[in-house]
């Protein structure tokens, strides 16, 4: 009789277990305010969430280093990023699922409209703004072309690229270095006016990205929920209305992708001037 | 009256009342304040309070928001334990799934005391909210705030509140109380006066002292006005004292030295004075007659019936009006003795009418009535011959009529006229003719001495005698047997004779007659039909015989007259007088009066007027006429013609004719001498004194007269001489024929050179040919008249 009812307790723990599993932790790099990356995220993972039949919980670092480093120490699993394409980080064995139906992103060096600075040369020994110093268009990038060009700044991080465009727009800078796409939102949302120093190649915007111990068919749920938006009005409603809470110009939906998709990010960081924090 | 009645005294003081009364008005107004304040303040205290939880809970969220969305759980701990700690926060709880973290701090010890908080009641308001980003559920997040600060927010307002209002209740009553007692003062002042002039002081004034308020110091003045009018007013009164005391002194005098009695009374009748006079009358004294009851006093009885009569002071007081007392009342002394008063009874009234008493004035009048007892017997004798008068005789007349009528008694009346004695009155004058008929009606009295026989003067020389119980025969036998006694009777006086005769007319009197006036109508006609027969005759009345009848058919003009005047039916006419003499440019006219009958014909003079003549309704018709002409006189300013009048003997001998015409004349304001009268020379001569006086009143203010129908009668020259009359009318008997009849045209000559030897002018009438007017022309006549010349025409008095 005791081993009866131990084994229905066992039982019913199994079941509650199966019945709301724990959600993966999902990061997202921080390209925004926190704010404004929790209110843009948080419906498209319900919505994958309910399409997928995978649970999915929005995680994020208080600044795009922190998310990272949450990355390399085992605390998420899936992560929608570009910064897992380092030599050191590429070997934790992320796999890209899918990326942002985009064109592309490209590092831009920035001035203000009414900024006297007409080239590179004019920002040496000046303060320019990047995201941190790990981003790819909004630091890496960007940084590189200084340096290629010879030009010495005083980089200045602002924890995010709207920061660092803010800190551009009260003048505490002569330049940033930015997303393209971000700052053209952001450009749009303040009525501001800009001038692009420097624009760099075309690279795959940020990719959705699952770790190792996801499984291969959650992975894929995953991927076919992202990938699927775009052809699911409920979905292409989530991504509008995502894209309206961030003030962004265009519902950016998801397409699948793989690791070659990304291999200009790799041979980049493995060519470039800049130092790379890993 | 007395000053408190009417006024319920308060056991407060003004300054107390409005004191009080303004301390419970602030107090009601605080707590009214209070409460209504209260309310809204204790709801937006609650209000507010949950505004502040709200924020409070805002900002908890705001603060764990990043935390939250970086699931950094200790430090959303931290951050909960910190904000609570420094803020009046009750409770902040923070759940979410994996997580839950609840802090609490104690409530702040209050300062306010516990009723307050429990009258007040505001709960602490918890504020939840659950924090969502994008959609997610990150948690939920309650906040509760300590209601204590607030509650002794509201505290430390009342308690500031409640010291604001007793401060300025504080001051409000101190301001108060200083103004009323500033104004206390007037008042005190104004007390003083008052009561100085309470005390009889009238000159006291209030002192319009500076500091007064405009209300009192208008009191004041107001007051000083008053007692300057109530000063005059008391000193009016008092000079109306002194005038009202003297002048009841003055009653009081004259009440008690008039010769009528005075009692008055209250209004019940109850004797309050009586004066000497009534006191004399009365028997009573003044103290035992006050409060005893008038009719006590004086006791009324009928003087003839004994019965008792209501006194008319009671009457009055019922009635409230004047009463007399009936005559024949007397009163009854105490002695026993009656007194035969008259008195007047009148209600003494308030000026609103209600009767407050009354007051009797009565007089002895115990003299007069005995002297009205010998005057009313008096009354029935005639002074000059002692005999009963004429209303005697009608009141035995009547006493006689209702025998035969009732009692089948036997009655004859005759009516004597004495024959010739006119002749004695105008040839020995009126003392001859007074002795005459006092000798005569003692031969008579001694014969009427009997029950029998009630002999009266009737006037001037008639008599009637009535027998009483006799039969006709018998009396008849008395009647001749006086007769032939007169017959015998010689007057002498101033060594004349006269001898005299009388006309008697006898009737009986019988069941059938109406009244007395029939019955003394048919023994006058008898007796005028006696007279005409010569004198000494007796006449007894016959109904049927044919000059009675004449003679009664005169009567019935009478009536036939006074039915004609009540129906207007008498008209003037006109004739013309054509002047002869030279410088008479006036036409002359002489009115003739005329009777339309009822069958519109016109009745002339001839068949009226004797009967109105003979039964004295000719006067009537003469002063007719005069008012008459004169109103067409006056109507008719056009016509300047000259009038003469007929006047008959009765206006001759009526002593009021010339006032009347003179009045009549004052009246239209007319011309006197377009006036004239003319008289018959027969009813001058009856009337010689009468006629002459008449003459000389109107000839004074210009009137003329003429002698009409001259030389008809018995013209005597001394006649003439007497009467000064303008003009003469010659008969028409001695006018017609004038022209072939020798006789008449001398005596005609005769008369008009007679008249204007006397200063008279002559008038002609009855000329109705022209042979006669011829004549008359040639004599010199100043004026003619008749039907040649001028036929009667209607006057138009419209």
């Amino acid at each position: 009789m005791k081993s009866f009812w131990i084994s229905l307790i066992l039982m019913l723990g199994t079941a509650c277990h199966a019945a709301s599993p724990s959600p993966y932790a999902f990061g997202v790099l921080n390209q925004r305010s926190l704010q404004a990356t929790a209110a843009y995220w948080n419906p498209i993972l319900s919505y994958v969430t309910t399409r997928s039949g995978v649970p999915l919980e929005l995680h994020i670092g208080r600044t795009a280093n922190e998310t990272t480093d949450r990355v390399t120490a085992g605390k998420l699993d899936f992560a929608y990023t570009n910064h897992l394409f380092t030599p050191k980080r590429d070997r934790l064995g992320w796999r890209v699922l899918a990326r942002q139906n985009s064109a592309g992103i490209r590092g831009q060096l920035v001035v203000l409209d009414s900024s006297p600075v007409r080239s590179l040369a004019a920002l040496a020994g000046k303060p320019v703004a990047f995201a941190n110093p790990y981003g790819f268009t909004g630091y890496y990038v960007p940084m590189d072309a200084l340096l290629r060009a010879g030009v010495k700044v005083v980089p200045v991080f602002a924890g995010n690229q709207e920061a660092a465009m803010g800190q551009l727009v009260s003048g505490e800078v002569a330049a940033a270095g930015v997303n393209h796409q971000v700052m053209a939102d952001f450009a749009k949302r303040h009525g501001l006016k800009y001038r692009v120093l420097s624009d760099s190649d075309p690279y795959y915007d940020l990719a959705v990205m699952a770790s190792p111990r996801v499984s291969q068919t959650d992975g894929e749920k995953v991927r076919a929920a992202f990938v699927g938006m775009t052809e699911d009005p409920e979905g292409q409603r989530v991504l509008q209305a995502a894209a309206r809470e961030v003030g962004a110009s265009k519902a950016w939906g998801f397409a699948p992708a793989d690791e070659r998709d990304y291999d200009n990010y790799r041979a980049f960081l493995k060519a470039t001037l800049v130092p790379l924090n890993e | 009256m007395n000053e408190h009645m009417g006024v319920r005294a308060t056991r407060y003081s003004l300054t107390a009342n409005i004191l009080g009364a303004v301390f419970a008005l602030i107090l009601l107004m605080y707590l009214v304040t209070l409460i209504g304040l209260g309310f809204s303040l204790r709801e937006r205290a609650q209000k507010n309070l949950e505004l502040a939880t709200e924020r409070e809970l805002s900002a908890f969220m705001t603060v764990i928001q990043d935390q939250v969305l970086l699931r950094d759980y200790p430090a959303i701990e931290q951050l909960i334990a910190a904000r609570t700690r420094h803020e009046h926060i009750l409770l902040a709880r923070f759940v979410s799934p994996g997580f839950s973290y609840e802090a609490r701090t104690p409530s702040v010890h209050p300062t306010s005391p516990a009723w307050f908080s429990l009258m007040l009641d505001l709960p602490a308001p918890l504020a939840e909210s659950d924090v969502k980003v994008g959609g997610s559920n990150y948690g939920r997040m309650s906040v509760m705030l300590d209601p204590t600060p607030s509650v002794q927010g509201l505290w430390s307002l009342t308690v500031r509140f409640t010291w604001l209002v007793i401060i300025g209740l504080a001051v409000s009553m101190l301001l108060l109380n200083w103004l009323l007692g500033r104004n206390r003062r007037g008042l005190a002042a104004l007390r003083e006066a008052a009561r100085a002039i309470e005390t009889g002081n009238l000159r006291a004034r209030v002192s319009l002292a500076h500091g007064s308020s405009p209300e009192v110091r208008e009191t004041k003045l107001a007051f000083n006005h008053m007692a300057d009018h109530v000063s005059q007013l008391v000193s009016a009164l008092e000079s109306e004292h002194a005038d009202l005391l003297v002048e009841k002194e003055r009653l009081r005098v004259t009440i008690e030295s008039i010769g009528d009695a005075v009692i008055v009374t209250d209004s019940r009748g109850l004797i309050e004075f009586i004066n000497p006079k009534a006191e004399e009358l009365t028997g009573y004294s003044s103290s035992h007659a006050r409060g005893r009851p008038v009719s006590e006093v004086l006791p009324l009885f009928n003087e003839d019936s004994g019965a008792p009569v209501t006194n008319p002071l009671e009457l009055a007081l019922r009635g409230n009006q004047v009463v007399e007392l009936a005559s024949h009342s007397v009163i009854v002394r105490p002695s026993g003795a009656t007194l035969a008063i008259s008195d007047t009874a009148a209600p003494i009234r308030s000026r609103e009418g209600k009767v407050l008493g009354g007051v009797l004035v009565f007089h002895d009048e115990s003299e007069m009535r005995r002297l009205m007892q010998r005057l009313a017997q008096q009354a029935e004798r005639d002074h000059l011959t002692g005999l009963w008068n004429r209303r005697a005789m009608e009141n035995r007349l009547a006493a006689a009529l209702q025998g035969v009528q009732q009692k089948g008694q036997r009655y004859i009346f005759c009516y004597i006229d004495l024959d010739r004695f006119k002749l004695v009155n105008d040839t020995c004058g009126h003392r001859a003719g007074d002795a005459l008929l006092q000798r005569l009606t003692a031969l008579l009295a001694r014969r009427a001495e009997s029950e029998q026989h009630f002999l009266a003067r009737l006037g001037g020389d008639e008599f009637g005698l009535l027998f009483v119980d006799t039969t006709l025969p018998a009396a008849l036998e008395y009647i001749q047997g006086m007769r032939d006694e007169i017959d015998r009777f010689r007057f002498e006086w101033d060594e004349k004779v006269f001898r005299l005769g009388v006309s008697i007319g006898v009737t009986e009197l019988h069941s059938g007659m109406t009244d007395i006036g029939e019955i003394l109508a048919q023994a006058d006609t008898a007796c005028y039909h006696a007279k005409s027969l010569g004198g000494s005759m007796i006449q007894v009345y016959e109904k049927t015989h044919p000059a009675l009848q004449k003679i009664s058919d005169e009567m019935q003009w009478v009536s036939a007259i006074t039915k004609a005047f009540e129906a207007h039916r008498f008209v003037l006419y006109r004739q013309q007088k054509v002047a002869l003499a030279p410088g008479i440019a006036q036409p002359h006219y002489e009115i003739l009066l005329r009777l339309r009958g009822e069958d519109g014909v016109i009745i002339s003079p001839g068949e009226f007027l004797p009967a109105a003549e003979r039964y004295g309704l000719a006067p009537s018709f003469d002063r007719w006429v005069v008012r008459n002409l004169f109103a067409y006189l006056d109507t008719h300013p056009e016509d300047q013609a000259w009038y003469a009048l007929n006047l008959s003997g009765r206006s001759l001998s009526d002593q009021g004719t010339a006032d009347f015409v003179l009045e009549e004349l004052d009246r239209y304001k007319l011309d006197p001498a377009r006036i004239s009268f003319e008289v018959t020379e027969t009813a001058a001569i009856d009337n010689l004194d009468a006629c002459e006086r008449l003459i000389l009143t109107l000839q004074s203010r210009g009137i003329q007269f003429a002698l009409d129908d001259f030389g008809k009668g018995q013209s005597s020259l001394g006649y003439l001489k007497r009467l000064p009359a303008a003009y003469l009318k010659l008969d028409g008997d001695f006018v017609r024929g004038l022209d072939h009849n020798r006789e008449n045209l001398a005596i005609v000559k005769a008369m008009h050179t007679l008249a204007h030897e006397l200063g008279k002018q002559t008038v002609a009438e009855q000329v109705e040919t022209q042979g006669e007017l011829g004549c008359l022309k040639t004599l010199g006549v100043d004026f003619v008249q008749g039907y040649l010349l001028h036929r009667p025409e209607l006057l138009q008095m419209d």
